[in-house]
């Protein structure tokens, strides 16, 4: 019942710095999610904007089935505990429960009912008459929770509660909070910039930083998979190790050297499938990333062993913390060279020893130097390959396809760059599937044809099995020496607009007789055409930019390649080429000096009229790219 | 490395250095001030222009019910059903036009010549003697036009409103959004418009009872209201700038000369006096403070009371007894004659230079327990550490006191020191009962050694009538104090951290 | 050596101890003898003027205080300080109350500005304004009217927010979120959150709001001009003191009078001292 979905939420302040981007998210009913990130990340933000006490610069925000982006706190059905607890000091336990409900107009039965069920849940009863001055942190911190539950909210908000408890304390409260959460049954969200909290507590887990959303997953998949060098630093104690490397495909074996110490690594090409070609490349920098506990000391040699220089250690009774560096020559700087691992084994290790530690390199985190992405996605986007065209035909791996008019390039050797859902389930190309894997809903088929793997994500297939399939080439590159020869359609076309308003004259029958009335219509005005919007589509542009602006703002239609038609009026248009897939044509056009592309069913050439489909056309206000529908 | 270089230096040479930076600074600061003269003004345009193309697009976009307001205020809002906004627009406009029509457009017609004729003696034959009647009063005129003037510029800002939410509602009303009711503007003015509610009366005294008087008396500078020209019986005009020439010592008279010392005599000893009084007091009030807070001092509770029962008793109480106290055949002076410690009577009040001493010291005495309160409070919030490592330092309380104590206090109370010398350069109680300005001098005009502006100000409107000097004493006054302050204000940071919303 | 050390230090400490109860003594001496000076000379019961050349009287008497209430208006005046201070009080405190709040609770276009505007406001000498409120006032006819002078008293009252909108700053604004998700309306949370935790600065107001116009002589004086029945005790006290002649007769009245007024305030004082000394600090540290 209680589900709350946010909607590409954005909040701006009036000086331009964008708290929060673009912010997506489902969150089901009685889920824990917990916010997680540094100060200043915008985790807080939302989950105020979600209270009501921030308002929502754009985007939608819902709670249950209503929109909430301007319904007051009070009636959102939400209830919030605060980092300082803010019980009101003048009043005593009881009355700080009851507040809320008084406000409410409730019977004092049921008020006094309401309290002492929260209290005995809370285990606060003895403490009711007393005022919050005389009680610890964590009975205050209790008193918040009763306030909030007598509410029954459907969603519970929780901003960092416990960062004013002592580690003890903190402890004992994220149980309760839990089994909280367990007794009460509703949606929970929680705030915290602690990850152990956050992995502790929540069902699934949204790291934020610097108000974008880094990775929401559920506690496990962000230690294991990662998406971006952030979420890898921040998740888990101590810090993974990173080391700044390079990686060189020879063959079946990939070749990784630490760029600090000159050590290399021999890791079988199979760990590392999902990488892009260009990191294998012996030159493209990389992070080289490890957990500590997934570095041992060698027992004896391996293949992934390396040299590390003790600096210190820290024990931990079952096990010990040695820092050190793998730069044998350098010094104990902090820096990229330095390396933490855990030691179960018991044995003494004293500073200044070296050591020969064991990684295991099945558990081998990589990152791209400049955007910190992870290397190994879960899901990969492209595919990439080597291919040749000749004649018209493009042959890569053992297979052949004929290339359409729109693809016609001249024949020679191509880097093919195949997106993960450029392959379709029907088709003439057959391959065997190696291996099948369902991440987060989505399918993921490793396809093994003619000895090279294929990542495929709209396959219906089991492990083992031949499969059949096709590949859309309307969303293939190829490139020739870093050059790009063949592009991929444009998924989505961008049309600038304005939002207006027209005074229209309708007319309607009332008794019998037909008046004529006048009326104001809002649309969307483009290139000159006219498209009247739907109300929820006024609705939603005033809601985003109030009252005053829309009318003076800049917007962008939004529009994929079918949801654009040509029409007898519309969006004027200068149609200056024909792009052939076999049998789907699409019309090259210039709408406003930008390049547009339309699916159609036959050739035109001249001025022609588009019509966008606004079911699934989206409209972004320009200046603060923010999407609003 | 600059930092470096200025690190290493000795105290005074980075006093030296600190110096020249200010004077090297000096013209860039000037020129960044006047750098941003265009954009302000710009800025200023665009929010100017902004009225206009609100009003335009009104009347533009607007459908017939909103250009009926551009007449009829509120109509298109009563249109719309939002009656109570709509009404009271109506009436405030019904309201001013019966103001201008009845009251106001014939003092404002008057406001160019402050009137003709103030008062015709007549020959009353049933009296058997001479009737005054009056007709023009220049200060009724002059005020009367001034709130006039007021009430316009209300009416225009309350007009502009109208024309805005009358299209706003024309707004939501093709948006499709609800209007608010009158129920929902009824409760809004307990939620977000809930500063309009309790900001509206405070206003409205502080508009009517400060800013009126303030704008009234900057016009009263520029006309000749003195003593012989009092309505109702004269009227008095516009002079132009006379009056502040005639107080910078240019004017055509012989008081001119004698004003102008009078004023530049005033205003230092204003100034010696509020530097003195300010950091006198505080200094010395820090000491005691220290001294009563200092660890195995006891009694702390009883020493504190003592001083704090010397603030309760009414000031003027304490100050018009210590005048008497100290008057020539005074008290103090004749039991120290009859103890024979001096022969004649010291003139604690009488000479100039023993008074201003006189009025200090008394200051003192007046306000070291509001000192010594504030320094105890902040004193309390000195970290303890902070003392504890500057005696493993090894530092003594001296140092303790000035490395620690003094800055900490200086910084913490920065605003405080602003406001009291602000205070003490308006400070009219403790001179006007000690001395009442005196003793006089024949060198100055209407004013003693120890005058400050503002009991000579106070002298020049109550006993001399001087209404047109006094106003420009008082606006020079301002302009003083103001720029003092500024000054104060931007030099010290503390001032600037107001705690912020995000 | 160490115990030297440690002798000398406790030895340092000691005398430094002896020095400071003497000064402070002196201290009090010097602030509380003038006090006592004017209690003794009110029950001096010769008339030797000014002059006299002694302090404790040759006849204790109650005569000064007997002529005070029979013979002079101070009764009078008493009464319209003590009506025109309850006025005061009661509409300044709730002035400065809603001023801060608003300043410091609420946010609205207009706050900087208007915090500005009160700051430059503040920097104008008062009594200049004074001659326009006068006329006024006169229009209204309300000079030599006591309600005049608490208009006067009142209607700028809202430039004394600075010490209680600090105040109300260091209340945590999560109490007012966490009312206003509870369903409460900014007049609610002012009324039953922020009004009942603000009782020290309440009562800080109201100490200064009802002390302020015993000592007021600047506006009191110029707006009673001439009329001793509507004076207060300030303007009706001087007026015993304008000249000599005046003077040597009416002193040790004056004395009596001066005690007389001082013994509720300072009672009241010493009886709310720590709020007035938390106002008093408070407010001079907040930026």
């Amino acid at each position: 019942m209680a589900e709350v979905s946010l909607k590409h939420i954005y909040k701006v302040y009036p000086n331009g710095t964008k708290a929060v981007n673009d912010f997506n998210m489902h969150i089901e009913d009685k889920e824990f999610i917990v916010f997680v990130g540094p100060s200043g990340c915008g985790k807080s933000t939302t989950l105020r904007m979600i209270a009501g006490l921030e308002d929502v610069s754009a985007g939608e925000l819902k709670i249950g089935d209503l929109i909430v982006n301007d319904v007051e706190p009070k009636d959102r059905d939400i209830a919030m505990v605060f980092q300082n607890y803010a019980l009101y000091p003048h009043m005593t336990v009881y009355d700080n429960i009851a507040f809320g409900l008084r406000l409410k107009k409730l019977p004092r039965e049921e008020i006094h009912k309401r309290v002492v069920e929260a209290a005995d849940i809370l285990g606060i009863t003895e403490y009711l008459n007393k005022k919050p001055k005389e009680m610890s942190g964590g009975q205050r911190q209790r008193v918040a929770l009763g306030r909030a539950i007598v509410r029954e909210p459907k969603v519970m908000l929780l901003d960092e509660p416990l960062s004013n408890l002592d580690a003890k304390l903190r402890t004992q409260m994220r149980a309760e909070i839990s089994k909280l959460h367990n007794r009460l049954q509703t949606t929970f969200i929680y705030v915290t910039h602690d990850q152990i909290e956050a992995m502790t507590m929540g069902t699934r887990i949204v790291v934020m930083k610097n108000g974008f959303v880094q990775q929401i997953d559920t506690p496990k998949n962000l230690y294991n998979y990662p998406e971006n060098r952030f979420v890898a630093s921040f998740i888990g104690t101590p810090q993974m190790n990173f080391f700044e490397g390079t990686l060189k495909r020879e063959g079946d074996d990939v070749n990784m050297s630490f760029a600090d110490c000159g050590v290399r690594i021999t890791v079988p090409y199979s760990a590392l499938y999902k990488a892009q070609p260009k990191y294998l490349d012996g030159k493209t920098p990389v992070y080289i990333g490890l957990r500590a506990e997934d570095i041992t000391i060698a027992e004896a040699d391996g293949r992934a062993v390396i040299k590390v220089a003790v600096s210190h250690k820290e024990e931990l009774g079952n096990e010990t913390l040695v820092y050190g560096t793998i730069k044998p020559e350098g010094g104990y700087a902090e820096g990229a060279a330095s390396i933490v691992f855990k030691d179960v084994s018991g044995r003494d290790i004293k500073a200044g020893d070296v050591l020969d530690v064991a990684l295991r390199l099945e558990r081998l985190h990589l990152f791209d130097k400049d955007t910190e992405m992870s290397v190994l996605p879960r899901i990969p986007e492209y595919n990439y390959l080597d291919c040749e065209v000749k004649g018209g035909r493009l042959e890569f791996a053992g297979a052949e396809l004929a290339l359409p008019e729109a693809c016609r390039c001249a024949d020679g050797k191509y880097q093919l760059l195949l997106p993960a859902d450029a392959i379709t389930p029907a088709g003439e190309l057959k391959a065997k599937a190696d291996d099948c894997e369902e991440i987060n809903g989505v399918k993921l088929v490793a396809l093994n044809i003619g000895g090279t793997r294929l990542y495929a994500v709209n396959l219906d297939a089991a492990a083992g099995k031949e499969v059949s399939f096709g590949i859309d080439l309307k969303k293939i590159t190829l490139t020739a020496d870093g050059e790009c020869v063949v592009a991929p359609m444009p998924a989505e076309n961008e049309i600038d607009c304005r939002f207006v308003k027209r005074k229209t004259v309708v007319t309607e029958e009332v008794n019998g007789r037909i008046k004529r009335k006048r009326a104001v219509r809002f649309g969307f005005e483009a290139e000159g055409a006219f498209f009247e919007a739907s109300d929820t589509a006024v609705q939603k542009i005033f809601a985003a930019l109030g009252i005053k602006k829309p009318l003076t703002a800049k917007f962008k239609l939004v529009c994929g390649v079918y949801d654009l038609a040509v029409a007898e009026s519309g969006i004027a248009a200068k149609v200056e080429g024909l792009v052939c897939y076999g049998a789907e044509k699409f019309l090259r056009c210039s709408v406003g000096g930008r390049d547009i592309y339309v699916a159609a069913d036959r050739e035109y050439c001249g001025d022609i009229y588009l019509a966008p489909d606004f079911e699934k056309t989206g409209v972004v206000e320009t200046e603060r790219d923010i999407k609003i529908i | 490395m600059v930092d470096l270089e200025y690190l290493k230096m000795s105290p005074p040479q980075r006093l030296w250095f600190n110096f020249k930076a200010f004077f090297k600074r000096l013209p860039l600061s000037f020129a960044a001030f006047f750098k941003a003269i265009p954009k302000r003004l710009y800025k200023l345009w665009l929010a100017f222009a902004g009225i206009f193309l609100n009003i335009g697009r009104a009347a533009k976009d607007g459908d017939w019910k909103t250009r009926t307001s551009f007449a009829v205020m509120g109509f298109g809002l009563i249109a719309r059903r939002q009656y109570l906004r709509g009404i009271l627009y109506l009436v405030f406009e019904a309201l001013f036009i019966l103001y201008m029509v009845f009251f106001g457009w014939k003092y404002l017609a008057k406001l160019g010549s402050l009137g003709e004729v103030a008062c015709v003696e007549e020959w009353d034959d049933a009296l058997g003697a001479f009737t005054y009647k009056f007709y023009d009063n220049s200060l009724l005129i002059l005020l009367y036009s001034l709130l006039t003037i007021f009430i316009m510029a209300g009416f225009v800002y309350m007009w502009y409103q109208n024309v805005k939410a009358n299209l706003l509602s024309q707004q939501f009303t093709e948006a499709h959004v609800a209007l608010p009711t009158t129920k929902d503007d009824l409760r809004s003015y307990a939620n977000e418009n809930y500063h309009k509610s309790l900001l509206s009366i405070p206003m409205l005294g502080l508009v009517v009872f400060t800013i009126l008087p303030i704008f009234f008396m900057v016009f009263i500078a520029f006309t000749n209201y003195d003593k012989a020209h009092m309505p109702p019986q004269e009227l008095f005009g516009w002079v132009g700038v006379d009056n502040f020439v005639t107080l910078l010592g240019g004017g055509i008279s012989a008081n001119s000369k004698v004003f102008a010392y009078t004023f530049g005599e005033v205003l230092l000893w204003t100034i010696v006096w509020a530097f003195f009084a300010t950091f006198t007091n505080y200094i010395l009030g820090m000491i005691v403070a220290i001294m009563i807070n200092k660890k195995g001092v006891k009694c702390k509770k009883l020493w504190r009371t003592i001083l704090v029962i010397t603030i309760a008793v009414p000031q003027f109480v304490s100050l018009m007894f210590m005048s008497q106290l100290l008057a020539d055949q005074g008290l103090i002076n004749n039991l120290l004659i009859k103890w024979g410690v001096i022969d004649k009577a010291i003139p604690f009040l009488t000479d100039g230079t023993v008074a201003r001493v006189t009025i200090i010291i008394v200051n003192i005495w007046i306000g070291i327990p509001y000192s010594m309160l504030i320094c105890t409070g902040i004193l309390m919030n000195i970290p303890e550490d902070l003392y504890e490592s500057a005696r493993i330092d090894g530092a003594g309380p001296v140092r303790a006191y000035m490395k620690i104590t003094l800055p900490y206090m200086l910084h913490v109370t920065t605003p405080y020191l602003i406001t009291q010398f602000i205070g003490n350069l308006n400070n009219f109680n403790v001179i006007f009962l000690l001395t009442g300005g005196d003793p006089s001098s024949l060198d100055m005009q209407y004013a003693g050694r120890t005058d400050l502006l503002i009991t000579w100000l106070y002298k020049l409107t109550v006993s001399e009538s001087q209404y047109g000097i006094a106003s420009v004493i008082g606006i020079f006054t301002f302009v003083i104090v103001a720029v003092l302050s500024l000054i104060l204000y931007n030099r010290s940071k503390s001032v600037k951290n107001e705690e912020e919303f995000m | 050596m160490e115990n030297k050390r440690y002798r000398s230090k406790k030895l340092w400490e000691k005398t430094s101890l002896a020095l400071i109860y003497a000064v402070l003594i002196i201290i009090s001496l010097i602030w509380l003898v003038p006090f006592f000076m004017l209690i003794i000379l009110s029950f001096r019961g010769e008339h030797v003027g000014m002059s006299a050349d002694y302090l404790f009287p040759k006849q204790w008497s109650f005569d000064n205080y007997i002529k005070l209430f029979t013979e002079t208006k101070f009764l009078t005046w008493y009464g319209n300080t003590m009506l025109v201070s309850v006025v005061v009080t009661v509409f300044q405190t709730v002035i400065v109350l809603m001023t801060s709040y608003a300043l410091s609770r609420l946010r609205f276009k207009m706050r900087k500005p208007l915090m500005n505007l009160m700051l430059i406001l503040g920097m104008f000498p008062g009594f200049l304004s004074m001659t326009a409120v006068y006329f006024v006032l006169k229009e209204i006819n309300l000079t030599q009217n006591l309600l005049g002078l608490m208009l006067v008293y009142t209607a700028s009252s809202a430039m004394q927010y600075y010490i209680c909108k600090g105040f109300f700053d260091t209340i945590p604004k999560s109490l007012d979120e966490a009312a206003r998700i509870d369903g409460a309306s900014r007049h609610t949370i002012f009324v039953k959150i922020i009004l009942p935790l603000a009782k020290p600065i309440i009562i800080y107001t109201i100490l200064t709001a009802f002390i302020a116009p015993w000592g007021e002589y600047m506006f009191s004086s110029f707006i009673m001009l001439g009329d001793p029945d509507k004076f207060t005790v300030a303007v009706g006290m001087k007026s015993w003191l304008d000249n000599s002649t005046m003077a040597s007769e009416y002193f040790t009245v004056f004395c009596a009078a001066a005690v007389v007024v001082s013994i509720p305030i300072t009672a009241l004082f010493i009886w709310l001292q720590r709020y007035y000394v938390e106002g008093i600090t408070g407010g001079s540290v907040k930026g």
